[in-house]
């Protein structure tokens, strides 16, 4: 690890130096400077200590259960504290499956796409009973945009992997492929028929209904899965930040913004869902809230504050979310279009979609338009937030 | 069934777009150097030093600066030899301030520290580095703010690059090679100058013969008066941009731009239209000389010049520039004399691109000279 290469000085910026507080000495020895889980650090290391003896499955355990506290509580840190674990396997040019599968989740966490897809075609090479890299790969595919790629390895899972995660993963090929409603019908058949399997695939796969249902433009069915999706994440003591996301926008669409402040309250630790905080009070100020008017403002500058972070620190950048930031907060039409032009062209989900046909109807640009016009011929995906636009688009001068 | 469990909340973390929240492990690093002494202010999370070493002394979840009081050997003991400090390749003394405050980044509470070194002689390079709770996440960054007088300079270090050379005082050598790059650069990327030059020597291997042109017969005299026209204009604009970096005159910008692009409309109109024969073309070519100096003293002025060294840093930049025209120079002129007999050479190429000259330094001085704020692609 250590190198001693020279870097060259890169002209970052010093906000972040600026925004610390002067240095201070607490009052009392009792002050408390920071809460935190009981125990959790002191369970970290001791699992750090067991590695130190060079135990490669305990170390690999960790490396495991680092990136499930990453998902369980959506934060980045448990991710590198996961990769510092994996050690000379992150670099190896072929590692054990175990952590081959578990250096495969990372790069796909930090949108390193074809690192993944790279990892992932070698597990199921050697081992097409692979489910978990299945899931993953198919997945990644819809991420991209492809999901007639992920069909055959959603097919694969059956007979590999029960009922409820098999009609999801299918379903959710189907809800983007034009069978929306096929699509929908047979995760509802699959919930009923597997009342007992685990709630984290339950929460997915209401969540997934709940999109599908949204793209046929069926609000009170969304409502519906969104809203037991989110009682089931609730019950297991979990922040499903994505859950969260996309149950923001589908509010937000509805102009249903006061119910996107109740349910993001206290959660604006996430960047994720302090955009859609503050999309939803931008709405309220249009409205005429003059509090709301304020907030907004103030939380577009914590975000954009993080976003300098973020690109100081050189971490992946999140332009979809810069870029809905952009178009609707700060109203930088120009440079809304290029980032969702860029982010197109990483990842193809719905949603990047139509970040890239707002960002060209607001521009004017009929051009920049044409790859999701013709990502949405190709795929024959059934949308109401997409259709609307691709029409204005289409009949643009 | 129960592996795929596991899967599942990578699916869901998939399909987020690998939402990021909180921000990820970062470390705040600051130096500054006065002389050979050097003083480090370093943040860290407390979150970070408990994950990695223990705060939390009795476990209940809740930090107390008692306990960050209590800790602070250790963190020190860990801390204090993973930092690298060298002065002209020979390590320097790191001594740890007992005194820990606290501190609030955007992210929450961070515990300072003051390190202070001590290097032998006055180094002029230094060597800076540090592999802290880089093997406790591999996402974990130190963003570096060093300071040397007035100046700042920032960096970022990483697993795979934690450790990084900066230049104290530069040598003279060093100043030399950096404002001439900077010349090249400013010429290089500056369209109005090149294109005067080009305008200026598009008919270099020709000569007017009534109302046509007529090839030269030989590349010397071409060359020569070539030679002779690029002395002129550089002996000119080396006579302003040295008088106008170190402050002797100033002459306000939007004239001076504009009589630039006025230079660049003429150079192209003299070769559809004569205005100015041989004699008065090495006349107008010092006079423009001098306007184009003024003009490019502006790019050095912005750029600065160093307290010390200022006249190595001022030939430095005009030799730079003046490399960049003759560049232009050496290869337009060697090709305009290849291509003198080819009969599509006026029509195809000097009628076309002197009118594009022009047309670029008409478009230019309506722009600069009426503040008309249309957008340019160039």
């Amino acid at each position: 690890m250590r190198s001693t290469t020279a870097v060259a000085l890169t002209l970052i910026a010093f906000a972040p130096f600026v925004q610390a507080t002067e240095p201070f000495i607490p009052s009392s020895p009792d002050t408390v400077l920071l809460q935190r889980v009981p125990g959790a650090a002191k369970a970290l290391r001791s699992t750090r200590s067991a590695i130190v003896s060079g135990d490669s499955a305990t170390r690999l355990a960790s490396a495991q259960a680092a990136l499930d506290q990453g998902h369980r509580t959506g934060d980045p840190r448990y991710f590198g504290q996961a990769q510092a674990l994996l050690g000379a396997d992150w670099t190896a040019p072929a590692p054990s499956p175990v952590a081959r599968l578990l250096r495969a989740t990372l790069l796909q966490q930090r949108h390193d796409f074809a690192g993944a897809l790279r990892d992932l075609d070698a597990l199921l090479t050697a081992d097409p009973t692979n489910a978990q890299a299945r899931l993953i790969r198919a997945s990644i595919r819809m991420v991209q945009g492809e999901p007639l790629q992920a069909r055959p390895d959603c097919a694969a899972l059956i007979g590999q992997a029960g009922l409820l995660v098999t009609a999801t993963c299918i379903g959710s090929v189907g809800g983007l492929t034009g069978q929306g409603s096929a699509a929908l019908q047979a995760i509802e058949l699959s919930l009923a028929r597997e009342p007992q399997a685990p709630v984290a695939i339950r929460i997915w796969a209401q969540t997934q209904a709940a999109e599908i249902a949204e793209r046929l433009g069926d609000a009170p069915r969304a409502t519906e899965y969104f809203a037991k999706a989110l009682a089931d994440s609730l019950a297991t003591g979990e922040n499903d930040v994505y859950l969260k996301a996309a149950y923001a926008d589908f509010l937000l669409i509805q102009g249903r913004a006061t119910e996107v402040q109740s349910l993001l309250a206290g959660q604006t630790d996430f960047d994720p869902l302090l955009l859609r905080l503050a999309l939803a009070e931008d709405q309220l100020a249009a409205a005429g809230d003059a509090r709301a008017k304020g907030a907004a403002a103030l939380h577009l500058n914590e975000l954009l504050a993080r976003y300098a972070l973020a690109a100081t620190r050189g971490d992946p950048p999140h332009r979809r979310e810069q870029g809905m930031a952009a178009l609707h907060l700060q109203r930088d039409i120009v440079a809304a279009l290029q980032l969702a032009r860029q982010n197109w062209a990483e990842q193809r989900e719905p949603a990047d979609a139509r970040l890239l046909l707002q960002a060209a109807k607001a521009a004017g640009n009929q051009a920049a338009a044409q790859p999701v016009l013709d990502w949405m011929k190709q795929t024959r995906i059934e949308d109401v937030r997409l259709q609307p636009l691709a029409t204005a688009l289409g009949t643009m001068p | 069934m129960k592996p795929l469990l596991r899967g599942l909340g990578l699916l869901l973390a998939l399909v987020s777009g690998g939402a990021q929240a909180h921000s990820g492990s970062t470390a705040y690093l600051q130096v500054q150097v006065e002389g050979s002494h050097l003083q480090l202010r370093a943040d860290y999370a407390l979150r970070d030093l408990d994950d990695a070493l223990g705060v939390d002394g009795n476990e209940d979840g809740e930090l107390t600066w008692g306990e960050l009081q209590a800790a602070s050997p250790v963190l020190l003991a860990y801390l204090a030899p993973r930092f690298t400090i060298m002065g002209d390749a020979s390590p320097c003394a790191l001594e740890a301030s007992p005194v820990v405050q606290v501190t609030e980044h955007a992210d929450g509470p961070y515990a300072v520290f003051r390190f202070s070194a001590q290097c032998a002689g006055s180094p002029r390079q230094w060597q800076f580095g540090s592999t802290a709770l880089f093997e406790y996440d591999a996402t974990h960054r130190a963003l570096l703010r060093w300071q040397q007088g007035a100046e700042f300079s920032s960096a970022r270090l990483t697993p795979t690059s934690n450790s990084l050379v900066l230049n104290g005082q530069r040598g003279a050598l060093d100043t030399l090679r950096n404002y001439l790059h900077e010349g090249l650069a400013h010429v290089w990327s500056g369209w109005d100058h090149m294109l005067f030059i080009a305008g200026l020597f598009l008919p270099a291997a020709l000569r007017r013969e009534g109302r046509g042109w007529q090839p030269v017969a030989r590349l010397g005299p071409a060359l020569a008066d070539a030679v002779k026209l690029v002395t002129a204009f550089t002996i000119a604009h080396a006579i302003t941009l040295c008088l106008t970096a170190l402050g002797v005159v100033s002459l306000p910008t939007r004239l001076v731009e504009s009589l630039v692009a006025l230079s660049v409309l003429f150079a192209g109109f003299n070769n559809l239209v004569p205005l100015a024969g041989r004699r008065m073309l090495f006349a107008l070519a010092w006079l423009f000389g001098l306007i184009h100096g003024t003009a490019i003293a502006g790019a050095l002025l912005e750029l600065g010049l160093p307290a010390s060294g200022r006249l190595i840093a001022l030939l430095g930049f005009n030799v730079g520039v003046e490399a960049a025209q003759l560049l232009l120079v050496g290869v337009l002129v060697p090709l305009a004399f290849a291509l003198r007999r080819w009969r599509g050479y006026v029509p195809a190429v000097l009628w076309p691109g002197s009118t594009l000259v022009a047309l670029a330094g008409l478009i230019w001085f309506i722009h600069r000279a009426f503040a008309m704020a249309w957008v340019l692609p160039i």
